[in-house]
């Protein structure tokens, strides 16, 4: 293609195409002037920041909804015609999956799927800050800038076609939340929490972007479409040899963005800052951030996997090593993070510790689904094995959601965040039984066990890595300790169970009251839960996401 | 070629030793000569020169200094954005000649010299659309820019004043808790 | 003259990455990491300026290096406001006596 067509087709195919598509983050960024606009000129007395900021991702969460329906229709949708046609959905933009804004980002329905769900999940969170108060008067909008500012990072990491846009994408989702685990002011927990948080993250986005500058070189390219083919051009026929320097540059840059992605997912071995992170910030950003970033990070780390797809044995060889590594990384951080979660007295450390061990289940998907692809040409096998992912992270975004919105609650009324603060908690008042039993439901969905949600998405993960197994034996071994830890889980979130139903209130404490509104909204969280487990939603989100894992794979 | 860069190796060093010399000898000859303490005190920033190195800095330099770095380093944007306007506002000259414009299309797109021919080479209007298009971009990104520096102003982190009269009420507000 | 060639970029920048770590590694001083940290930025942008210079990477790699230090940047005024927002609450930037929090 010749110069002035080039620049003809990024003028007028290509810009027009990609702002259609990511015109709901533009609506954030938009949303983040605005807030800062409305504090510079004193109007958060009469307009409070925290509506502003639900306002736009309200509007931003229905141009991604208008999204998904336009690409699941092909646009013939009656009555949602009108709000195709406000976000100026067309069958070129919207309707056909591809790499946009020159490649660097890419659009197909995995992406729009995770966008809907992260933002549906920022609205739920502004709920909950607005519910609790977290962010005052004074500065909500430097806290709503923040939280939206990381969401747009999480946003652009589940379309990333580039490895720069990897990097840039990671480091827009950390560096807000760096600042959000300190911003509760003059606690000194907090700052410590933060300022640990910063110098390992900084030290290990280094780290990963020393891989990147190899992995880019050593290919000769930034864009993912040519990262496999490039690999196997570049190897020919030579086998896979660590005396190679082709395989070892490549393999040491894939392991040190690996580094970089398992830190955002808080696995074990990089896990030290998660605990305290969720420690020292308040419990509304410790939720934000255990299910928010891990679901940007596993788009990401899905995308850049499949990267490297190809028939050549190199590439083969490269996906089976792929695979084994998260796989040894997935049976670390189960089994470290459950076992370290016994110990805890702090309710917020102890669901770190859970979520470290979640992240361990989940990336066992992504461990079966580069061992099946290494193996065998079985892509409905591979999409089975994405599509469980997100059935996961769709279930846990509640589940955790729940568990953290609980302990912000109970946290205003008791300025306590310690197991034992718990005792006796189901003997308050009627609204505190109410939310009591959602605790339960989230726990017992969090250990996985039937009819909930947590089990079903549990069970789509060990049968993928089980199918896994046929191809690589190691599989099995990490689908046996998935197995034990489930049930070494079950101890720990009982504990604390035991402490809210059996155990008597402290003497001197006053029956803990929560709010009527507080309740409806702990309530409104957790029927997801029980729907996703029970229901025909089931069905329903079990089909969508295996519709949605196929168009990865062109099936 | 290597003499060369020897020559000029020996005129930079010479040529910097003079003009830090000459100035001073200059100014040695010139400049009244009626010492104060304050005046011979050697300066640094408003800071006391001599005690131990590890005194903490007026806070309020770090305010300033974090401030400057985000919005200095934001310029690093600037630069390719300012080879490809400069080059595609060049080429939005309709009288150039073609060998001109063939010239200036392999320099604009980074491509080897005679890589254009008239067949591919950027026609004025095309080059004026491109220069609109990214003059289009750089004010969206420089008026966001300029909301953020906007709303720093106003919350009054660049003034020098505001952290003084923080530090006087804090200093108060020490002093009422002490009392008590 | 002639060129330095590839490699040579390339073990400055390896040697840049190593120090960078060793760096991050040893150091006790907040502030002393986050410099160990701008070294290892610096060894990949070295990298990837090299990379464009003598690969088919070509001025993505130059893009790349903006990026970076825009990023680079932004993360280091992000550290040193935390920082300073530590020492304001421990009196300290030691790592090691952040101790309040057990991991």
């Amino acid at each position: 293609m010749s110069v002035p067509d080039l620049l003809n087709h990024v003028l007028h195919t290509d810009l027009p195409r990609s702002v259609q598509i990511f015109a709901p983050e533009l609506v954030l960024c938009g949303t983040i002037v605005a807030l800062l606009l409305v504090r510079m000129f004193d109007a958060h007395r009469w307009l409070p920041t925290s509506w502003v900021a639900l306002f736009g991702t309200l509007a931003a969460f229905v141009g991604v909804f208008a999204q998904f329906m336009y690409m699941k229709t092909d646009g013939e949708h009656e009555s949602l015609k009108g709000m195709f046609h406000f976000w100026g959905l067309t069958a070129d933009g919207v309707g056909t999956s591809g790499p946009y804004f020159t490649g660097l980002l890419t659009h197909d329905s995995f992406a729009v799927f995770f966008r809907i769900g992260l933002l549906l999940f920022l609205i739920l969170v502004e709920a909950l800050t607005i519910l609790t108060g977290i962010p005052d008067q004074d500065d909500g909008q430097d806290f709503y800038t923040l939280l939206i500012g990381a969401t747009i990072g999480m946003l652009m990491a589940c379309g990333v076609n580039n490895l720069l846009m990897l990097f840039v994408a990671i480091e827009m989702m950390s560096v807000p939340s760096y600042v959000m685990v300190g911003f509760l002011k003059g606690r000194k927990v907090s700052s410590e929490a933060a300022f640990k948080y910063v110098v390992y993250g900084a030290g290990i986005a280094g780290v990963m972007l020393y891989g990147v500058s190899l992995l880019s070189g050593v290919l000769g390219t930034l864009s993912f479409p040519e990262l496999g083919s490039r690999f196997a051009l570049l190897m020919g026929d030579s086998a896979f040899t660590l005396s190679n320097p082709t395989a070892v540059a490549t393999i040491l840059g894939i392991m040190l963005i690996l580094v970089g992605v398992a830190f955002k997912l808080s696995l074990v071995p990089f896990h030290f800052w998660c605990p305290d992170a969720f420690e020292g910030a308040s419990a509304e950003v410790a939720g934000f951030l255990s299910v928010a970033s891990k679901a940007g990070a596993f788009a990401l780390l899905i995308r850049f996997a499949l990267a490297f797809q190809g028939t050549a044995p190199a590439v083969q060889t490269l996906c089976l090593i792929f695979g084994l590594a998260l796989g040894v990384v997935s049976c670390l951080s189960m089994t470290f993070g459950n076992l370290a979660a016994y110990t805890q007295t702090n309710l917020k450390r102890l669901l770190a510790y859970s979520t470290i061990a979640h992240a361990g289940y989940m990336v066992m998907a992504v461990a079966a689904m580069m061992v099946i692809l290494s193996g065998s040409k079985d892509k409905d096998a591979a999409a089975a094995c994405v599509s469980g992912l997100i059935y996961y992270i769709a279930v846990y975004l509640f589940m955790n959601l729940t568990a953290f919105a609980v302990v912000a609650f109970i946290r205003n009324q008791t300025f306590r965040e310690d197991i034992d603060s718990y005792n006796g908690l189901a003997t308050g008042g009627a609204v505190t039984k109410l939310v009591s039993v959602c605790l339960l439901i989230a726990f017992v969905s969090l250990v996985g066990l039937p009819p909930l949600a947590g089990f079903f998405g549990k069970f789509a993960i060990f049968s993928s890595a089980f199918r896994a197994g046929s191809v690589h034996w190691f599989l099995w071994v990490v689908l046996g300790l998935g197995g034990l830890n489930t049930v070494f889980s079950l101890f720990y979130y009982l504990r604390v169970l035991r402490a809210v139903f059996i155990l008597p209130p402290a003497d001197e404490t006053k029956p803990v009251e929560i709010p009527g509104m507080v309740g409806a909204y702990v309530v409104l969280i957790t029927l997801p839960i029980l729907a996703l487990g029970m229901s025909s939603f089931m069905g329903d989100l079990d089909a969508t996401a295996l519709d949605v894992a196929s168009q990865l794979f062109h099936i | 070629m290597f003499d060369l860069a020897l020559h000029f190796l020996i005129f930079i060093i010479a040529g910097s030793v003079a003009f830090v010399l000459l100035p001073l000898l200059i100014g040695q000859f010139v400049r009244p000569d009626s010492p104060t303490p304050e005046k011979v005190a050697t300066y640094e920033c408003g800071e006391p020169t001599i005690g131990s190195s590890y005194v903490q800095f007026d806070i309020r330099f770090y305010v300033v200094a974090l401030l400057f770095i985000i919005f200095d380093v934001e310029v690093a944007f600037f630069f390719p954005w300012a080879t490809i306007f400069g080059g595609a506002t060049q080429l939005a000259d309709p009288r150039l000649s073609d060998a001109a414009r063939m010239n200036l299309t392999d320099r604009l797109f980074d491509l080897l010299p005679g890589t254009t021919t008239q067949e591919t080479m950027l026609s004025a209007s095309d080059a004026l659309q491109m220069a609109w298009t990214g003059f289009g971009d750089i004010l969206v990104f420089f008026a966001v820019l300029m909301v953020g520096f906007a709303y720093v102003w106003k919350r009054g982190d660049l003034d020098w004043v505001r952290s003084l009269i923080q530090e006087k009420k804090n200093a108060r507000e020490a002093a009422s808790k002490a009392s008590a | 003259m002639e060129s330095v060639g590839l490699s040579g970029y390339l073990i400055v920048g390896a040697v840049l990455f190593v120090c960078g770590v060793i760096c991050m590694a040893t150091k006790r001083n907040g502030i002393g990491i986050l410099m160990g940290v701008e070294l290892v930025l610096n060894g990949a942008n070295l990298n990837f300026v090299a990379f464009s210079q003598h690969t088919h990477l070509g001025l993505d790699g130059q893009i790349a290096s903006l990026f970076v230090i825009v990023l680079a940047a932004a993360e280091a005024a992000v550290a040193l406001a935390i920082a300073l927002n530590f020492y304001n609450n421990h009196l300290t930037i030691d790592v090691d006596r952040a101790a309040d929090l057990k991991g």
